[in-house]
């Protein structure tokens, strides 16, 4: 495989940002306001993730009820045209029960699941395009579908991918940086240093792992910054539509 | 039948106020692992390992055969590893369905050693574009006492060491291969990059102030332990797999829910597994040479070298 | 004593003394169109006069599986409740769950009914066992309708499992059984053993939980000396709890004369 410079002695990445820049961060949320209880679009440059929620609802089957609290169920559906080679991917592929799993298990412990008992809360993901960090996108996409449903959370879980380059910690990776450098994904509850998620793929030395963790923490609050911003927005559209008294 | 276990408020409160008070129910440190023990190694053959670690027990098989390489790969031998979770292992493991955790076990452990290209895949290329080694771990689960993934990575690794496979010869000019028989000439070990090892670390929150946790006030509360038997599984709040090599190299990281943790914490948790990780690498690496050895001198091969030692 | 397995004839040949009555325990099936009697279990056959005339005969078998009975002590978790009426009990992990009816405690009417949480465990009787119906439990001796020592167990025991079942039916019934006796030569216990193969013990005064742990937030600085001197005791009795399950735990698979290194084996640290 031909090498390709991904972080010139400049300092400028393949796609022209710098070591400790994220891409575009654009985010809608009420997106599907008819079909669904909370919605949220995510684009992290050319990553595109639809989420939409459903409930706190009673569930279908007897076994997902917890007396407890409730049960969070997450649907993944990778679009064929997704990536840039058409391909047709199952549910069932090891890969995809990983990110399934993990997504559960995140926002189970996330979400206030102890104030719903006997409920269920369906999480569908729609992944239109794919371009790196998707476990990030669809975190943080999944936040704001929950925040839009009124669900009750301890903070906002914003999540971001890292690579390492040599020495060089280098953030929100896209699709070709991530191909070749190993990468990790984090999600951070609110504006703490409390890792809710956490997934390397790949090697990297030991001895970085704190230089990469502390950026990767930083760049979490600046996503968190831009999710809060556009809820903040979405919640004055709301009330200025009420009346006035 | 129900498949789920429920444990009993008086074991949860014995364990708790035990963590309080710094002990394990089974009595180990909390930093301890359970070392494996009952290693077999089989003589008859390469590649087939046996081995138990607490009350979990394994084996591990590694075969191999010859075929096409894959079209967009062509230098690159073909490596599997297959995991067999079943209910032999425990009446947890439902037969022909792969449950999440099950899914998440034989994920985590393809993800540490085979996409962290621990073998070398290209030694494995025969003639180009034409045949390469397929190799394929197959990896039986026969009891279980918590923390497959640790034990499934160690015997994996064990067994690959073990494993040769028969040298070939290439004839004509490149376009046929002699497959030589073990008999015949000394078969080849694998090539092995690195020696990846997971360790598992779970999560208790002994306080029972989830709130706390989750807003980061406090983090002296929580205790983390090492190589989780099976009732401490069960009553766990979090846990998080490391997977490092001797080289200081972290292979995974993976946290698949469960109480957050703090970053400082990991980084400690990270540094403080290295001592581990050399004691199972020299472990493993200690088994192998005393195998070897073994079978040097049972088979009387030193009738066959030629020439002085240097 | 000798070992009988499936397939061979019963040992006792039934013609010599007509007089005397046979009554069959378990492992043994009597065809119900000839008279011939089989053992349809592998265990240790056993014999024992009960009443004048009358002999009983059965197979101690061990199994790992526990089967309900009537009349059997057993050790329950609660899991659940059923219809507001009765407590789902679990007796083995990955076996059906059982029920334990709300009117089955003493003194209990409908208004006033015991408060049990899910988790918590339970000695109690099978008071029926059938095929066809659900195994229900009560926590009542039905002779006097008191609690005759059933009832909730509380948190300053611990609970166990043995695999062997017949290892705690020997507990349970065997009085000259050695194995807990020894173990009251080091500890001071009390035990509750249910023949589903859970035991509950504690030594000493057990766990104690002290409440101010629970509120340690609001005034540590207070009570923090309270509790590191509390706390030593409880350690102890948690480390002798636990040496003692060790201990029995280990018993299952040995012989009575390898009970006394076992023993010290398992109170090494102590």
């Amino acid at each position: 495989m031909s090498r390709m410079e991904l972080y010139s002695p400049e300092g400028l990445r393949i796609d022209g940002r710098r070591w400790n820049e994220l891409r575009r961060f654009e985010s809608r949320i009420n997106t599907h306001p008819n079909s669904c209880d909370g919605s949220s679009y995510v684009e992290q440059g050319n990553t595109k993730v639809i989420c939409m929620v459903q409930g706190p609802m009673e569930p279908s089957s007897r076994s997902q009820a917890d007396s407890a609290g409730a049960t969070i169920e997450v649907n993944l559906s990778v679009a064929s045209f997704s990536t840039f080679e058409r391909k047709k991917r199952s549910k069932s592929e090891k890969r995809m029960v990983e990110m399934k799993a993990t997504l559960e298990r995140t926002f189970q412990q996330s979400v206030m699941c102890h104030l719903y008992p006997r409920t269920l809360i369906s999480i569908d993901i729609h992944v239109l395009a794919q371009d790196g960090g998707l476990l990030a996108s669809m975190a943080n996409a999944v936040t704001l579908a929950l925040i839009d449903a009124g669900v009750a959370m301890y903070d906002y879980v914003s999540c971001i991918s890292v690579g390492l380059h040599d020495q060089t910690p280098l953030l929100d990776l896209n699709g070709l940086e991530e191909q070749d450098i190993s990468t990790l994904t984090i999600g951070v509850i609110g504006k703490t240093e409390k890792l809710a998620l956490l997934m390397l793929e790949d090697k990297m030395p030991l001895d970085h792992l704190e230089s990469t963790l502390g950026i990767a923490i930083a760049a979490t609050h600046r996503i968190r910054d831009l999710m809060d911003d556009e809820v903040r927005k979405h919640g004055n559209l709301r009330s200025s539509k009420l009346a006035k008294n | 039948m129900s498949r789920s276990v429920d444990v009993s408020t008086n074991e949860r409160a014995y364990f708790i106020e035990g963590l309080k008070a710094g002990i394990r129910l089974n009595g180990r440190r909390f930093d301890e692992i359970r070392y494996p023990h009952n290693i077999h190694l089989s003589k008859e053959e390469y590649g087939y390992v046996e081995l138990e670690w607490g009350k979990n027990k394994i084996s591990v098989r590694v075969s191999s055969y010859i075929r096409k390489p894959f079209e967009d790969r062509p230098f690159e031998g073909i490596f599997n590893i297959n995991c067999e979770i079943n209910s032999m292992a425990s009446a947890k493991f439902e037969n022909g369905k792969n449950s999440d955790e099950e899914v998440l076990i034989s994920r985590i452990i393809e993800k540490s050693i085979r996409r962290s290209n621990s073998l070398d895949l290209e030694s494995l290329c025969i003639i180009a574009g034409e045949k390469v080694w397929n190799i394929t771990v197959d990896l039986n689960f026969l009891n279980y006492d918590g923390n497959f993934i640790d034990i499934g990575c160690f015997g994996v690794m064990l067994a690959l060491q073990h494993f040769k496979k028969p040298d070939i010869s290439i004839i004509n000019g490149g376009e046929d291969i002699i497959v030589h028989d073990i008999n015949e000439r000394e078969p080849q070990p694998l090539s092995i990059l690195h020696v990846p090892v997971c360790l598992t670390y779970c999560f208790y929150n002994i306080t029972n102030q989830q709130e706390v946790n989750i807003k980061g006030e406090s983090t002296s509360d929580d205790i983390y332990l090492l190589d989780c038997d099976y009732k401490e599984d069960l009553l766990k709040s979090g846990s998080i797999i490391i997977t490092l090599n001797k080289n200081r190299e972290i292979i995974q990281l993976s946290k698949n829910g469960g109480i957050p943790i703090d970053a400082s914490l990991l980084v400690d948790l990270a540094l403080g597994s290295i001592k581990v990780v050399d004691e199972l690498t020299d472990l493993m690496k200690k088994l192998i040479k005393d195998h070897e050895q073994q079978r040097f001198d049972e088979l009387n091969l030193k009738l066959l070298q030629v020439g002085a030692d240097r | 004593m000798s070992i009988i397995l499936p397939g061979d004839k019963f040992p006792v040949s039934r013609n010599h003394d007509e007089s005397i009555d046979i009554t069959l325990g378990p492992g043994l099936y009597k065809s119900v169109n000839s008279d011939t009697i089989l053992p349809v279990q592998a265990g240790i056959f056993q014999s024992k006069p009960i009443k004048k005339q009358q002999q009983l005969y059965y197979i101690d078998s061990n199994s790992r599986r526990y089967i309900p009975q009537t009349n059997d002590y057993v050790i329950g978790t609660i899991v659940g409740v059923v219809g507001g009426e009765s407590y789902k009990v679990s007796l083995q992990d990955f076996s059906s769950c059982v029920l334990l009816s709300m009117m089955a405690f003493p003194n209990a009417t409908k208004k006033n009914r015991p408060n049990l949480q899910i988790g918590q465990i339970v000695y109690a009787r099978v008071s029926n066992a059938g095929n066809e119906i659900e195994t229900e439990l009560e926590c009542i001796d039905p002779t006097t309708g008191k609690d005759g020592g059933f009832g909730l167990l509380d948190e300053s025991g611990y609970l166990f499992s043995i695999t062997n079942l017949n290892f705690t039916r020997e507990l349970l019934f065997n009085s000259e059984s050695p194995v807990l006796q020894k173990l009251s030569t080091r500890c001071k216990f009390e035990i509750a053993i249910g023949i589903n193969g859970k035991i509950w013990i504690k030594c000493g005064d057990g766990l104690v939980i002290n409440k101010s742990d629970v509120d340690m937030d609001i005034d540590e600085s207070s009570t923090n000396n309270k509790n590191s001197t509390t706390n030593i005791s409880s350690k102890k009795d948690i480390l002798v709890t636990l040496a003692a399950v060790k201990y029995l735990t280990a018993c299952q698979h040995k012989s009575p004369d390898q009970i006394d290194t076992v023993l010290t084996q398992s109170f090494i640290n102590i």
